[in-house]
Parts: structure tokens; C-alpha cells; sequence
């Protein structure tokens, strides 16, 4: 093969890369893409990443947005956790996903409250703790005495 | 590529700013022609009544077919990006593996320019410069195969349906005009007097309509390493706006040839001021100038020769240059990549006939120092290009997420319109708000961090 055969397929190559990788990636995203990352996450992943559209879609469809979901590593800090919504809400020092969560029907109660205080006392979030001050509760335990995930 | 460009522009849901109101407005008139009378009179500074009928036909369409409004409106971008693609390719016409290497250079740069991603990004509710776009290949294409009567037709169609859509579609008349004047084989003397018919018309009815320019200080503007909001821009260029015409027509051809500025701001400037540049002006800035000396040697080379030996691949390098020129030039007052996406194809397909050009002397004078300089630039431009095109599809999936979010903002009635929504509005935009929704689309936080610092400007 000649110098400039080579030279040519060698400029030749970035558009081949381009083109096979996005035909790969076309035809792999439906089952959980390859070169772009998966689309499909928890509702607690979501509000993690502040994905208000696919919070509003998975509340919309059935899912119960009191219950905890898996959340994985590196997005609330470096393992994998189970948390509830608002408890990923407020990890994630969002108000404006938290109050989503309390107008789309979460509900907390005294026990829940104080564990979404205890997560807002180690992130300090003003607007956060505005949103969970307004919450009627009564004597909340103290942070030590609560389990925080 | 074209396959996985339209699948990128698929993804991104209809937006919410510049669609929807467009297509519930659309919706109100009882007729097509009672709209096309109404659309004409509600601007005072435009004349794009198509925007709002071909809305209407397209709703229409998605619900006569019972398709959702998402495949039909995303559908018809997806197609146009496709279209786009394909007309470069047979406007290119690849014989030997050469060629094909070089359209693959040139599908890089086309894909991978901001210009291109401006009109893939954003659709108001499908994009009008990526129409004006597709129709101005098409002149180019049919100008450079024998004369047909059919494309004379569908070159005169494209015209009047580009200029009723947006004004930018003057371009499209630029490349008759250009063409005639250039004597290519499929482009006679009497198309272009029937378009310059058609451009006369369009101007006497913008002046019956008292539709006039927009003038300095309708938005805001790109000045040195910052922007002016529309009122410093007003305060400082009323009294003589000829230093920012200027500015702005130089930043128009230089932000296609050189990638800098973007929206009449110099980032290398923003970033002395910062302290920190980000590698993605740095990427883009030598890919595109690496990129516009091959094509400049190559112009060069081909124009010096008198005009009766011009080649038709000459003819096509002398289009694109107008077709930038008038480009650069319509950016005199507002400065935006969307006017310079048209310009952008065009610089898409010169770089397949300048790659071609500088493959054909590697053959001949691999031992010329200049010829080994050519092959240097190009050596590095090529990868370049080919990333810059993958961070499209990059961009254009955090577009999708966006653009998905702004319907979650929002109650349906709030989106509608409030208080005065008819049921009809609605009912439409809860249709269109439900198939946003169910558009599934990656979250930013999931892609690669420094995708950010290479792609994003």
C-alpha cells in the first residue's frame, strides 16, 4: 500500500469512526444505548438530576413517590443508596423538586420530616429548609436520635 | 451519519417557546387561506405567514393520521437533517475512494459546525433556516446537472414557499442569481428573472403591508469580549450605527470561517478576561481555520485561471463564497449562528471540493513543500472535525433534556395560555405536554463531565 493510500484512509477514518459509532449508537439506544448512557432511571434518580420531566412522567404513570428507590453511585455521593424522593430532593439541595414532591401528593409525616431535617442540617440548604419549616409537625427527636440513609 | 443525526434531532421533544404557540395559533383560523391573510398582518417587522400554515398543515396531518404531533413534528426536522445530508452528497457526487474520503471530511464539517447545530438544536416548531438550507443545496445541485424543467419548477416553488417563510430564504435567490450569472448548465437566464420577479413581489408586499427592518436594539448583541443588551447597544450605535454594521458583518464571516466570534462575542477575549479558556474555543477555532486556509489555497488556485476555463467545481467554490458574503452581510444588525446556517452547508460542500482538490495534489507533488503542508493541515483537521461532529449529538442530547423540562415547569392550562385557552388549545397542549413526557432522554448528569469543557461553548 502506498504513502498515500495510507495518508488518505488515514483521513478517511474520523468520518468512518463518526458514522459507524452513530449508527451503533442509533441502533442500540432503544436497549439501553452503548455509547450514550441509559435513559431510564428511578424517580429518586431522577430528582437526583433534577429531571423534572421524568419525575412528572413516573408520578403520572403510578409510581408511589413515597417509596425509597435505588440511587446510584457517584450521583448523591460515592455508593449506591436507597432513598425516598424528597429524601433525594433534599440531598440534592433542590426546592424547587422537593416542592414538586409535596404538591404531586408526597406525604411526611413526623418521622419522615425529621429525617429530611437531619439531611438538610448536613447540606444546609436556606430554600430546603423553608419548604420542610412549613410543614406542620410537632416535637421533632434530635438529628442524633435519627437514622439518616 | 444522516441516520444518526436524524435520530439525535428525533429525540428532542417539541418545545414549548417558539411551537407552541405557533401551533395552537395556527389552529384558530377556520381555514388556510383565512390564515395565510390573518398571519401576514401580525408582525411589524417579519412576514412569515408559512411558519403558521405549515404548522397547521402538520398538526393537521398528525391528527388525521392519528400519529402523535412528536413523529410528525420531529419527524419533519429529522427528515430535513436527513436531506440536508443527502443533498450534500449529491451535490458531491463521490466516483473514486478519494472522494468518498473527502465527503466524509466535508459530512464532518457540516455536521460538526455551530451553524448546523443551531438549526438542528431549536424549531419554531420545525426549523425555517434548515428548509432555507435544504432548498438552497437543491438550486446548487439541479444548477449543476443539465437543465430540467421540473427543478425549474420546484427552484421557483422553494423560493416562494422559503420567502413567505422566513427572509433569510433570499439566499435561496442568491444562489439562482449566482448560478445563472455563472452560466451553470441547469440554470437558465429565465429562472433567475422569474425569481428576481418573485423577490420584487415579496418586497412590494412587505411595503403594502408596512412591514418594516428591525433596527439596532431589538436584542440584545455580541460586542468585544461581552455582550450589550439592547439598550446599551441603542445608547451607544442610534446616532451612527455604521461601526456595528460593520462589527457585525465581519463577525458573521468570520464566526463561519473561524468559528470565533459566536454571537458577535470574541470568546478568546471572554477568556483573557476569565483567566481560563476552555479547550472547545481552542478545538474549534483551529479545526475551522485549518479548515478555511485549504479551502482559501484552493479558491485561490482554481479562480486565477479566466472565467471561460472555470471548472463547475470553481463555480460551486464562487457560489459559496457570495452565498457568505450576503450571509455575513445580513448579519449587519443582529448577529445569531441561525443566519449563518445556510452559509454553513455551503461551507460544507467547498470543503469537500477543497479536500478533494488537496487529495488530487497529494498525487501529483507529494515531494512540494507546499503540497506537504496541505496534507499537514488537513492531517489535523480531519480528527478534529470528526470530534466536534460527535459533540453535536452531545449538545443536541442536552437540548433534548432541556427542552423536555420546560413542559414539567408548568400546569397544562398555565402552557395553554391561562384563563383565555380555548378547550381546543388545551386539549392540544396537554396532548403535546403528555408526548414530551413520554420522550425518554439522558440526563446531562449522566454523560462524560468533560464534555462540557470540549463541546460546549
Amino acid at each position: 500500500m502506498s504513502s498515500r493510500t495510507l495518508f488518505v484512509t488515514y483521513l478517511g477514518l474520523p468520518a468512518c469512526v463518526v458514522a459507524l459509532v452513530g449508527v451503533w449508537s442509533t441502533l442500540s439506544n432503544p436497549s439501553g444505548g452503548w455509547v450514550w448512557p441509559p435513559d431510564r432511571v428511578t424517580i429518586s434518580e431522577a430528582v437526583a438530576t433534577g429531571d423534572y420531566a421524568e419525575v412528572m412522567r413516573l408520578m403520572e404513570s403510578g409510581v408511589d413517590p413515597n417509596l425509597a428507590a435505588s440511587v446510584r453511585a457517584d450521583l448523591l455521593g460515592g455508593s449506591p443508596v436507597q432513598l425516598t424522593p424528597a429524601q433525594a430532593a433534599v440531598r440534592a439541595r433542590n426546592a424547587q423538586m422537593l416542592r414538586i414532591l409535596l404538591d404531586g401528593g408526597v406525604i411526611v409525616g413526623p418521622s419522615r420530616l425529621a429525617v429530611l431535617k437531619c439531611i438538610n442540617d448536613e447540606n444546609g440548604d436556606r430554600d430546603v429548609r423553608a419548604l420542610l419549616d412549613a410543614i406542620p409537625s410537632g416535637p421533632l427527636p434530635p438529628c442524633d436520635q435519627v437514622t439518616i440513609p | 451519519m444522516a441516520l444518526s443525526i436524524a435520530h439525535s434531532v428525533y429525540r428532542i421533544p417539541v418545545q414549548v417557546g417558539d411551537s407552541l404557540d405557533v401551533i395552537l395559533v395556527s389552529r384558530h383560523a377556520e381555514s388556510s387561506v383565512e390564515l395565510l391573510k390573518d398571519a401576514s398582518t401580525w408582525s411589524p417587522t417579519t412576514l412569515r405567514p408559512m411558519r403558521y400554515l405549515q404548522a397547521r398543515w402538520l398538526s393537521v396531518l398528525a391528527e388525521s393520521l392519528g400519529t402523535s404531533y412528536h413523529a410528525v413534528f420531529r419527524g419533519t426536522h429529522a427528515a430535513l437533517a436527513t436531506i440536508i445530508v443527502g443533498l450534500i452528497a449529491w451535490i458531491a457526487n463521490p466516483r473514486r475512494w478519494a472522494d468518498v474520503v473527502a465527503l466524509g471530511i466535508a459530512l464532518t464539517v457540516l455536521i460538526g459546525l455551530h451553524t448546523f447545530d443551531a438549526m438542528m438544536r431549536e424549531a419554531f416548531p420545525v426549523n425555517h433556516y434548515a428548509e432555507v438550507a435544504a432548498a438552497a443545496l437543491f438550486v446548487l445541485g439541479s444548477s449543476l446537472r443539465p437543465h430540467r424543467l421540473i427543478s425549474e419548477i420546484v427552484v421557483l416553488l422553494a423560493l416562494v414557499w422559503g420567502l413567505l417563510l422566513i427572509e433569510s430564504a433570499g439566499l435561496i435567490w442568491i444562489v439562482i442569481v449566482t448560478c445563472a450569472a455563472l452560466r451553470m448548465p441547469g440554470m437558465r437566464t429565465r429562472t433567475a428573472v422569474m425569481a428576481t420577479v418573485v423577490l420584487a413581489l415579496f418586497f412590494i408586499a412587505r411595503w403594502q403591508l408596512e412591514i418594516s427592518t428591525p433596527g439596532i436594539g431589538s436584542h440584545s448583541s455580541g460586542w468585544g469580549g461581552g455582550v450589550l443588551s439592547g439598550d446599551e447597544l441603542a445608547a451607544r450605535f442610534s446616532t451612527n450605527p455604521w461601526p456595528f454594521y460593520a462589527y457585525n458583518v465581519s463577525g458573521g464571516a468570520l464566526s463561519l470561517l473561524a468559528s470565533e466570534p459566536r454571537f458577535g462575542m470574541y470568546q478568546l477575549l471572554a477568556a483573557q478576561a476569565a483567566g481560563s479558556l476552555n479547550p472547545v474555543v481552542t478545538i474549534n477555532l483551529v479545526s475551522s481555520l485549518g479548515m478555511t486556509v485549504v479551502l482559501i489555497i484552493c479558491c485561490w488556485s482554481a479562480m486565477r485561471r479566466p472565467f471561460h476555463q472555470w471548472s463547475l467545481e470553481t463555480k460551486t467554490l464562487a457560489t459559496g463564497i457570495v452565498v457568505i458574503t450576503v450571509s455575513a452581510v445580513l448579519c449587519a444588525a443582529y448577529i445569531k449562528d441561525d443566519i449563518i446556517s445556510t452559509a454553513g452547508v455551503l461551507y460544507a460542500v467547498m470543503a469537500y471540493l477543497a479536500v478533494q482538490w488537496a487529495l488530487g495534489r497529494l498525487e501529483t507533488g507529494m515531494r512540494d513543500t507546499s503540497v506537504v503542508a496541505l496534507a499537514l493541515c488537513l492531517a489535523l483537521v480531519a480528527p478534529l472535525w470528526g470530534f466536534r461532529a460527535v459533540g453535536t449529538h452531545y449538545e443536541l442530547r442536552r437540548v433534548a433534556f432541556t427542552t423536555r423540562n420546560d413542559w414539567a415547569l408548568k400546569s397544562v392550562n398555565v402552557l395553554a395560555g391561562g384563563d383565555s385557552a380555548s378547550r381546543d388549545d388545551v386539549a392540544r397542549t396537554g396532548r403535546l405536554r403528555g408526548e414530551a413526557l413520554r420522550q425518554r432522554v439522558t440526563s446531562p448528569t449522566f454523560l462524560p463531565d468533560w464534555g462540557e469543557r470540549y463541546w460546549v461553548e
